[in-house]
């Protein structure tokens, strides 16, 4: 199982908001979740594709944006693993009093899912149940 | 996208699809249940038409090329290789104030194309840029590179400002240039009603803005006997725009059919006119007189829709502009379109043929004796302020336009009755001092401010932003311009843009992209989509600059083969469906003498020449 986490620094000039990205990955051993290492990796197909898959939806963000930002700064993260995954990564909304967000990917034994959660109870529940300290 | 939820078996939708992958499309069309359509345009999808990597497109992702001495970087983006059409890193750049995109394939190296012909006015116009919200409910998840995963996936930014929808593959001419017209491509695509139900709702489902304009198209729509039943459809279905893209010969012959159509529900005619002369125009130079007039006799207005090439057209352009203002009371507009190119062409004969944006704006301008100058031109994402505050106003989303601001540009003329002095809208309202006051607006409602109080500001600032000593005299009787702002700003509804219309000419510029000049920066902001018979919504330059993915093979799926066709319209050949072309007594009428009279003289060739020019466009003509 082969995932991607960023860190991403984005300004979109057009409309004057920036975020701030960054993750957290972990994945289940036994009972536990255990926090993940992965490799600083340069952004392939493979990884565009996972991108945008997390962030084309909630954040309107396409790799074509990456690319002709002027201020943008990314960095990208794989990780492999043997069993269920979970990747967070929190958005930090500048524009909007640090309105913060959370992307969660997820692949176990029911397949792969996308969730947005808002920084809130919805969020502390989640890690909580999951057995993951909060980020 | 959410779709309405059926119990159907498996084999009611397996019965509809040959082994190949086909659509067995005599049988569909007898269907008349919808949610056959859907399912079965998702079993052809994942069958054969969504792209695969390695078979139909590949992702070669190298180095970006340089820039050289000279020039400038304006941004990196992502283009297509014309040799091998995959997708490559490319830039944007600058030499000697002009725009090009120049794109690296790791295998086939280098090409430069020109992009927008006036940096300086690039980067002035890349001021007005802005973002739409796209859509809610994408059609497809994201699984390709752009733009290899239409349409449309959660990546566009966009919803449909206007859906083109294809009724047939038939037509009246036979273009040279035309690969799609049903003689070349071997097979008929012409989808039933019910299809054409199902391929307009699907549209409709988009939130949070359902499709709400539609361009009817070919083919030669007007080919189909059941065409006004098409635009009721459409109407019922809740399009508040319809239009119908056509060589308008039909209603030169057939007016009645002009006022059924209007009365169906046609809002405006888009008609192709690249010129006022047969060398120009060999398409309907000869018909347009008695195209016009019964067009007006159905009270239908008509935009006029010339391809600008430079070597051939290009010295017309202010001809054209004249033209529709001289008969304005029927042309609504020209919406010029510089040249798209298909195929392969070598560099020496693109330099020939291409013109840009920039550059057909400043010919209008040297044209038009400076009245319409570089100046008077905006680019779409203009209007966004404008949707935004009647956003803000009304509480619910609206309409946008926000496509690149590469794609396109715009303005409106009117020519004042007395002097018959040509003036741009924008000589007399400040639209950028508008447009920053409706953000202003904007601003105050979402911070909380009254919607009423907003409203009422901007009823008694309008006057600040008018100069009325450069008001035309028609405009500025009893403040007309400001009951038409008014209206357009705080209602903006149909009524109100339609008013507008009916007091100007419109002038647009649309330039849509090739293989050479690709960005895909700019298909994902696109805002004209097609609709696919399986149920997709493609942009346009996805649709047509990649036929062999898009166009051509969803519609092949859907097609009948031709000798099937003329079996079943008992005919020997579809060229018995072609128009056939009197010049003789076109000139002799009173409509050609009337139209033309100031713009073109029929004397200056002669009938041999008129026949040859026809006959090698693809027009035959005939005689008494």
């Amino acid at each position: 199982m082969e995932a991607y986490g960023f860190y991403l620094e984005y300004y979109n000039k057009y409309q004057k908001f920036s975020y701030r990205i960054s993750h957290k990955a972990c994945g289940r051993s036994g009972e536990n979740w255990i926090e993940l290492e992965g490799d600083n990796v340069e952004l392939d197909e493979t990884g565009i594709l996972f991108f945008e898959r997390l962030f084309a939806s909630p954040l309107k963000i396409a790799y074509v944006d990456l690319v002709s930002a002027d201020e943008t700064k990314l960095n990208t993260w794989r990780y492999r693993f043997d069993g269920p995954i979970v990747l967070i990564h929190k958005v930090v909304w500048r524009h909007l009093d640090d309105l913060t967000t959370y992307i969660v990917y997820m692949s176990d034994e029911e397949g792969e899912r996308i969730i947005h959660l808002d920084e809130n109870e919805e969020i502390k529940e989640f890690f909580t149940r999951l057995g993951i300290p909060v980020f | 996208m959410e779709t309405v939820e059926k119990d159907v078996g498996i084999s009611s939708v397996s019965r509809y699809i040959d082994e190949d992958g086909r659509v067995k499309y005599p049988l569909l069309a007898d269907n008349r249940d919808l949610h056959i359509f859907e399912l079965v345009g998702k079993k052809v999808l994942e069958k054969s038409l969504f792209p695969e990597k390695g078979k139909d497109f590949d992702v070669k992702l190298g180095d970006f090329p340089g820039v050289k001495d000279g020039e400038k970087l304006i941004r990196k983006t992502l283009s297509i290789c014309p040799e091998c059409r995959s997708l490559v890193r490319a830039v944007l750049l600058e030499r000697d104030n002009k725009v090009y995109i120049r794109k690296l394939c790791p295998d086939h190296g280098e090409l430069e194309e020109i992009y927008w012909g006036d940096a300086e006015f690039y980067h002035l116009k890349s001021k007005e840029a802005d973002e739409g919200r796209g859509i809610e409910n994408p059609y497809l998840e994201i699984k390709n590179a752009c733009p290899f995963n239409c349409g449309l996936c959660p990546r566009h930014r966009s919803h449909t400002a206007l859906l083109n929808l294809a009724v047939t593959n038939r037509c009246h001419l036979g273009c040279w240039y035309c690969f799609f017209y049903a003689q070349v491509a071997g097979y008929v695509y012409e989808p039933t009603l019910e299809h054409i139900r199902f391929m307009l709702e699907v549209a409709r489902r988009q939130r949070p803005i359902p499709a709400k304009a539609v361009q009817i198209t070919g083919g030669e729509p007007t080919m189909r006997e059941d065409i006004v039943e098409i635009v009721k459809l459409a109407r019922e279905l809740g399009y508040e725009h319809v239009q119908l893209n056509t060589t308008g010969i039909t209603f030169a012959f057939n007016p009645k059919l002009a006022k059924e159509l209007r009365e169906a529900g046609v809002n405006t005619i888009y008609m192709s006119f690249d010129g006022v002369s047969p060398i120009t125009n060999p398409k309907n130079h000869w018909e347009v007189p008695y195209i016009l007039d019964s067009l007006k006799e159905a009270k239908m207005g008509v935009v006029l829709v010339p391809t600008v090439i430079k070597s051939v057209n290009l010295n017309e352009v202010g001809a054209m502009v004249k033209f529709g203002l001289k008969f304005n009371d029927v042309i609504r507009g020209v919406n010029f379109q510089p040249i798209s190119l298909v195929g392969r062409v070598p560099r020496k004969e693109r330099e020939r043929l291409r013109v840009t944006i920039p550059e057909v704006i400043k010919e209008i301008e040297n044209q038009t004796e400076g009245q319409i100058r570089l100046e008077d031109w905006y680019t779409v994402p203009i209007t966004i302020p404008i949707s935004r505050f009647v956003e803000a106003v009304t509480g619910r989303p609206q309409f946008t336009m926000s496509n690149h601001f590469a794609c396109g540009a715009a303005t409106y003329v009117v020519q004042d009755r007395k002097t018959g002095r040509i003036t741009a809208i924008p000589q007399f309202i400040d639209v950028y001092s508008l447009s920053d006051y409706l953000r202003e607006l904007t601003d105050y409602i979402k911070k909380g401010g009254s919607r009423r109080l907003a409203k009422m500001k901007l009823l008694m600032r309008l006057n600040r932003f008018v100069d009325w000593d450069k008001t035309p005299e028609q405009l500025r009787k009893r403040k007309r311009i400001l009951r038409i702002l008014y209206n357009v700003f705080a209602r903006h509804n149909y009524e109100a843009l339609g008013e507008f219309h009916f007091n100007s000419l419109f002038l647009g510029m649309m330039h849509f992209m090739d293989e050479y000049n690709y960005d895909v920066a700019r298909v994902e902001r696109c805002d004209i989509h097609y609709v696919t018979p399986d149920g997709r919504v493609v942009p346009f330059c996805t649709f047509n600059v990649f036929p062999e993915i898009y166009r051509d093979k969803a519609q092949k799926l859907y097609s009948m083969p031709l000798n099937e066709y003329l079996k079943l319209k008992g005919i020997r050949s579809i060229a018995v469906e072609r128009y056939k072309r009197n010049i003789r007594k076109l000139e002799a009428g009173e409509p050609y003498k009337r139209y033309y009279d100031g713009f073109w003289d029929p004397e200056s060739l002669s009938y041999e020449e008129k026949k040859k020019i026809s006959m090698k466009f693809g027009v035959p003509v005939i005689e008494d």
